[in-house]
């Protein structure tokens, strides 16, 4: 074995290349050394710099879970009723219906899952990613530690782009950066105390694993779990459908780690702990029964799953390698409970847009109906659908109550959330000025620094919690005014009598859908919309540049008395201290400024989302309630036969709305499995 | 000069004991005496896991410390020279009572009906040459606390000088943290007993092996992490000396036993291909099904004992024939992981200032007893024991590398790392010193410190210095005359 010997720099390098962790050498087409599994370069073949395409491989496949979903699935079901609906929609010729479903069957074609791998400094994080993927793009190394969030998902081709926060708070920029050169990004020697300014990286991949939609963000374990980084990381995990904690096997979970997860499951409940490097650790049994029995103590309910990376990684050259890994049981923990579960929740999200336009159709059946069916009560319905025109009318018109409500709600948010964010961030600097004042800025500075970078991440994070609590309510307020607005209840009443439509449980199917009710989806994408603290990251590093080093002395002449110098140092002391408020003050004062634009940004961005999304109810449910007036006024001037032929028509119809109802229950029904 | 400080100091402290004016403060004396003259005192801290026990165990070369998380390492022991093996409990209350133990691999103390908590120390007495020269404390492990920090590192960066230390030394187990990390500086965490200046502490990076993942080039990647840690400025002037030590290696290199490395040439003389299956993970050596002649339970042995990096290393050894018998393999492991290197940073800044560490130990507790009133005379003997401190130029030399590494020196960086040596701040010989090569001629020492003098000389009376750099050079000038001195009267010119 060439283990130990130098590398033998003779042989010509064309065809073989020497490992730089160990020394083995390798056949030029290896990206990974076959002997210690450590990253030999991207392959030199300059045709695909990406990774080759991995269904080319020998190695054994992935569960089959994650690559194609068996039939019966929520999301095939809730295809079928989206195909039901939209023919129901075109047989009555309504367009926009068939179109809005259209949207809806995309989106959720669409959906994602952001699986976050968050832990400890040093804990294996990047190389878990890279390990789950069987790639290289994460820079990993045994001194260096990633500081800007590294998000893998799919692409093709293949590329990385470089997020940077903008000085002037202006939106993010997006620059497009070479593959080989990620690590120049994201680690610390190349982007010391992240000077660039970084947001995150985003890595493009062609790999089946992300084709699934699953995306993977490397969290930077700069400064560990209680820095800035950790505070802001935890953010990460309310935009994540699922999360990995990373923990090696070298020591079992600490009081540190522990108060971590207790407060990451709070984001982010589906959620597995990794135990990494198994392979160094013969005692990795042991460690993994007592971070178990860690969890169960801790009330934190989640399976722990031990892996070996390095293991994983040269399982590309040994397949046979794989089973001993352990990652099997992590990707089938990705495939099954994160994915699955994610799928089921956007299936029941379109379930609910599905079963709104049933119920815009169904109105309509049912006013043309009750007119054909009781001609005696006809002058009763069109009075009472005439009303609801008019109700629906003035849900469209620009002064509804709901959008003065919208208007207003976010208005006051804004001022809410920047005067919490004032007041976070006085107390935060209250605090600082207190310490620099009782010590000398010169032996303190790199802690205060640090100090200060996490005090004020936490006061962003809180405010920025409290910003997402907020506009829900200010969502769920307007979704209240906007059902107040339209009156339904006296639509309901004046209608629903009919037997034959008694059987559709419009109203039932609302309980189903909680949270948020028939809004539901809506909220969800309020809460999508308003994913700000990733700019944190760019603030959280090199934020002063400041160092508060020990000053210029004046050159003091020999025989200038003690007092003098006493004086100088006073005067020197002094100066330090008010480098350091400055400095401080600084800092906050940036992070204010970013974290208002980004809160107004987010704010305007939901406001506009949110009145998108209420003006197309609105406008669909008026079109509705106006093609009813005009199908019962129609359906009362027709002939004896011609009735008797539309109701036969509209019993059709009935009945394919109730098959879909009863689809759109099956899967509304179904809950998740974890 | 050293031997004169000693004197000196003993003289002064039976002197304030005949004028000790409570039976508490002539104890007091009488023990600090006794430290005088015994070996040097030095802790052993860090966090908990960081290794401690294993390094210590190194440094005894025997096995005694538990290495397992039990009640043991939650009390402080201390293992002292002894004639005999005896393991004695000092009760926060009330008199010393030897304890009951047993060897089983470690020692292994009953505590009787004592509860931990009431425990002031152990004291373990084990007859080992290694313990001659050095007392060492066993300290509990920190634990890992949450984030309060301001006020603690504050209070660990400027120590008040105030307090008698218990020990003359400390030895600080630092793991593979990130700089920005606020736990960095936990493991310096100060408590009454391993309170640490610039002057005598010493970092160790533990667990080396692991930083590297435990491939055959771990201990270089450890080495760099260990740079890393010296640059960082906030540890410079805690510790300046960080050494990355694998330190089950280093035990393992100590205590190797002939059977042991019989286990470990059937492996390194088996097929490589098979012994690189069957190391490639912790758990395949344990327990893979293999053809190579070698049990499960022996190699579960030689995990136990060197570890999966030791197991490696040392079958790479034997292989390259590094090691052709269990003398050189034993050598060799100590070397590599570090503890040589250990050892040797332990002799120049413990051992050859030994006397310098422990005269201040003692000036400091005849200071506080002379403070608390303790003895009559008490000007005359302050300022007997100035005289001494400010006489002693072994005392200004300290006094100038505290002032240098805590940055109260400022000075262009090569010219202070040449002070930080040449005031003794990596050893005290005049090679070191001076840096030359070691064993050099008197000629070349004498010319190296003329040289050398003159440049200083220069600096001490540029009219633009500081007072600092100027008090500074003048120190060094002293230093510089004593080395041509010593060298003059060894050998005389001619």
């Amino acid at each position: 074995m060439t283990h130990g010997d130098a590398p033998c720099t003779g042989i010509g390098g064309i065809h073989v290349k020497f490992c730089s962790g160990c020394g083995e050498r390798n056949n030029d087409t290896e990206e990974f050394c076959v002997s210690c599994g450590h990253f030999l370069g991207w392959s030199d073949s300059q045709s695909s710099p990406a990774i080759p395409e991995p269904t080319d491989e020998p190695r054994p496949a992935l569960p089959s879970k994650l690559r194609a979903a068996p039939p019966a699935t929520p999301e095939l079901q809730i295809a079928a009723t989206l195909d039901g609906g939209r023919a129901l929609a075109m047989a009555r010729n309504r367009d926009d219906i068939a179109a809005r479903l259209g949207e809806v069957g995309k989106r959720l074609e669409h959906s994602d899952v952001l699986v976050a791998v968050v832990g400890e400094f040093k804990s294996g994080k990047s190389t878990l990613v890279n390990a789950l993927l069987q790639t290289s793009v994460c820079p990993q190394d045994a001194d260096e530690v990633t500081v800007v969030p590294t998000l893998v998902t799919f692409g093709d081709p293949a590329l990385a782009l470089a997020h940077l926060q903008a000085s002037d708070g202006a939106a993010a920029i997006a620059e497009s950066i070479p593959l080989e050169s990620i690590a120049e990004y994201v680690s610390e020697s190349g982007n010391p105390d992240n000077r660039r300014r970084l947001t995150s990286v985003e890595v493009r991949l062609k790999h089946r694993m992300l084709q699934t939609g699953l995306s993977l963000v490397d969290t930077p374990g700069v400064g560990g779990l209680d820095s800035a980084h950790g505070v802001v990381s935890l953010t990460t995990l309310d935009a994540a459908q699922g999360m990995l904690f990373v923990t090696d096997a070298s020591q079992e979970l600490t009081a540190p780690e522990l108060e971590f997860l207790q407060q990451a499951l709070q984001r982010c409940p589906l959620a597995a702990c990794v135990l990494t490097k198994t392979d160094l650790y013969r005692e990795w049994r042991r460690i993994a029964e007592i971070n178990e029995a860690h969890l169960r103590r801790a009330g934190l309910d989640l399976p722990v799953i031990p892996v070996s990376s390095f293991l994983r990684l040269r399982a590309r050259t040994h397949p046979e390698l794989l089973q001993e890994s352990g990652f099997e049981v992590l990707a089938e923990f990705l495939a099954t409970s994160v994915v699955k579960s994610v799928r089921l929740a956007a299936a029941k999200s379109a379930a609910a847009d599905v079963g709104f336009a049933a119920e815009q159709i169904g109105r309509e059946i049912a006013a043309e109906r009750s007119v054909l069916v009781e001609p005696a009560k006809a002058g009763q319905v069109m009075a009472a659908l005439t009303a609801a025109r008019k109700a629906t009318g003035a849900l469209v018109a620009p002064t509804a109550t709901w959008q003065q409500s919208l208007a207003d709600g976010v208005q006051d948010l804004v001022s809410d959330i920047e005067h919490d964010l004032q007041e976070r961030l006085r107390n935060v600097l209250r605090d600082a000025e207190g310490i620099i004042e009782k010590g000398d800025p010169k032996d303190s500075w790199t802690d205060l620094e640090g100090w200060l970078r996490r005090q004020v991440a936490g006061a962003a994070v809180a405010n920025y919690d409290l910003m997402a609590l907020q506009a829900q309510e200010v969502a769920e307020a307007v979704a209240e005014m906007f059902q107040l607005d339209l009156q339904e209840p006296l639509l309901m009443t004046t209608i629903a009598p009919h037997q034959s439509l008694s059987a559709l449980s419009m109203t039932s199917r609302d309980k189903l859908q909680a949270p948020g009710g028939r809004f539901g989806s809506m909220l969800m994408a309020t809460r999508m919309a308003m994913f700000v603290p990733m700019a944190l990251f760019g603030l959280a590093g090199g934020l002063l540049g400041v160092a508060i080093a020990a000053p210029v002395t004046a050159a003091l002449a020999a025989g200038i008395g003690q007092k003098i110098i006493r004086d100088e140092k006073k005067r020197q002391l002094a100066y330090r201290r008010q480098q350091a408020r400055l400095a401080a003050r600084g800092y906050v004062e940036e992070v204010s400024f970013v974290m208002n634009k980004q809160t107004r940004d987010a704010l305007r961005r939901t406001q506009r989302q949110l009145r998108d999304e209420f003006q197309m109810r609105a406008a669909l449910m008026h079109q509705s309630s106006v093609r009813a007036v005009t199908a019962a006024g129609r359906a009362l001037q027709m002939s004896p036969p011609d009735r008797q032929a539309r109701t036969r028509e509209l019993g059709t119809q009935s009945e394919a709305l109730r098959r879909l109802d009863r689809d759109l229950q099956a899967v509304t029904g179904q809950s998740v499995a974890v | 000069m050293d031997d004169q400080l000693t004197g000196a100091v003993s003289q002064l402290l039976e002197q304030a004991a005949t004028r000790a004016t409570s039976a508490q403060a002539a104890a007091d004396l009488q023990a600090a005496l006794q430290r005088l003259r015994g070996p040097l005192r030095v802790a052993v801290a860090g966090k908990v896991k960081a290794g401690k026990s294993t390094l210590l165990n190194a440094l005894l070369g025997e096995e005694l410390a538990p290495t397992d998380a039990g009640e043991c390492t939650q009390i402080v022991t201390w293992y002292r020279r002894g004639t005999g093996r005896q393991v004695v409990i000092v009760p926060k209350v009330g008199h010393p009572m030897p304890a009951v133990f047993s060897l089983a691999g470690a020692l292994d103390i009953s505590l009787g009906a004592h509860a931990p908590a009431d425990i002031d120390r152990l004291e373990v007495s084990w007859p080992t040459r290694r313990l001659d020269d050095l007392t060492i404390i066993d300290t509990p492990g920190i634990a890992s606390i949450s984030s309060d920090v301001s006020d603690r590192t504050l209070r660990v960066l400027t120590p008040d000088d105030d307090r008698v230390p218990v020990v003359d030394a400390v030895l600080y187990l630092l793991r593979h943290t990130h700089a920005s990390d606020f736990r960095f500086l936990e493991s310096f965490h100060d408590d009454e007993l391993a309170h640490g200046t610039p002057m005598n502490a010493v970092g160790v990076l533990s667990r080396a092996d692991e930083i590297g993942a435990c491939r055959l080039d771990a201990m270089e990647v450890a080495e760099q992490v260990g740079i890393r840690y010296q640059r960082e400025p906030r540890l410079r002037r805690l510790c300046p000396v960080v050494v990355p030590v694998a330190g089950l290696l280093g035990l393992a290199g100590v205590t190797l036993r002939e059977s042991e490395f019989s286990a470990l040439r059937v492996l390194a003389l088996a097929d490589p291909a098979e012994i690189g299956e069957l190391l490639l993970t912790a758990d395949r050596l344990d327990r893979r099904a293999t053809q190579v002649p070698i049990t499960e339970l022996e190699r579960q042995h030689l995990q136990v004992r060197l570890g999966l990096f030791g197991v490696r290393l040392s079958v790479e050894l034997i292989r390259d024939g590094y090691a052709p018998t269990a003398a050189d393999l034993s050598r060799e492991l100590m070397q590599r992981s570090g503890f040589d290197r250990l050892q040797s940073v332990l002799f120049r800044q413990f051992t050859q200032r030994s006397n310098v560490l422990k005269a201040r130990s003692a000036l400091a507790v005849l200071g506080s007893v002379v403070r608390a009133g303790g003895c009559s005379d008490a000007d005359r003997l302050t300022a007997l024991a100035e005289q001494i401190t400010s006489g002693a130029h072994a005392f200004e030399e300290m006094r100038l590398l505290d002032r240098l590494r805590t940055g109260r020196v400022l000075l262009p960086e090569p010219q202070a790392e040449e002070l930080d040596r040449l005031l003794g701040g990596s050893g005290h010989d005049a090679a070191t010193r001076l840096g030359l090569p070691p064993d050099p001629s008197a000629d070349q020492v004498c010319a190296a410190a003329l040289e050398t003098l003159s440049r200083w000389r220069s600096v001490a009376e540029h009219p633009l210095a500081n007072r600092g750099v100027q008090a500074a050079a003048r120190g060094v000038q002293r230093t510089l005359e004593g080395i041509v001195a010593d060298v003059r009267a060894a050998a005389p010119p001619g």
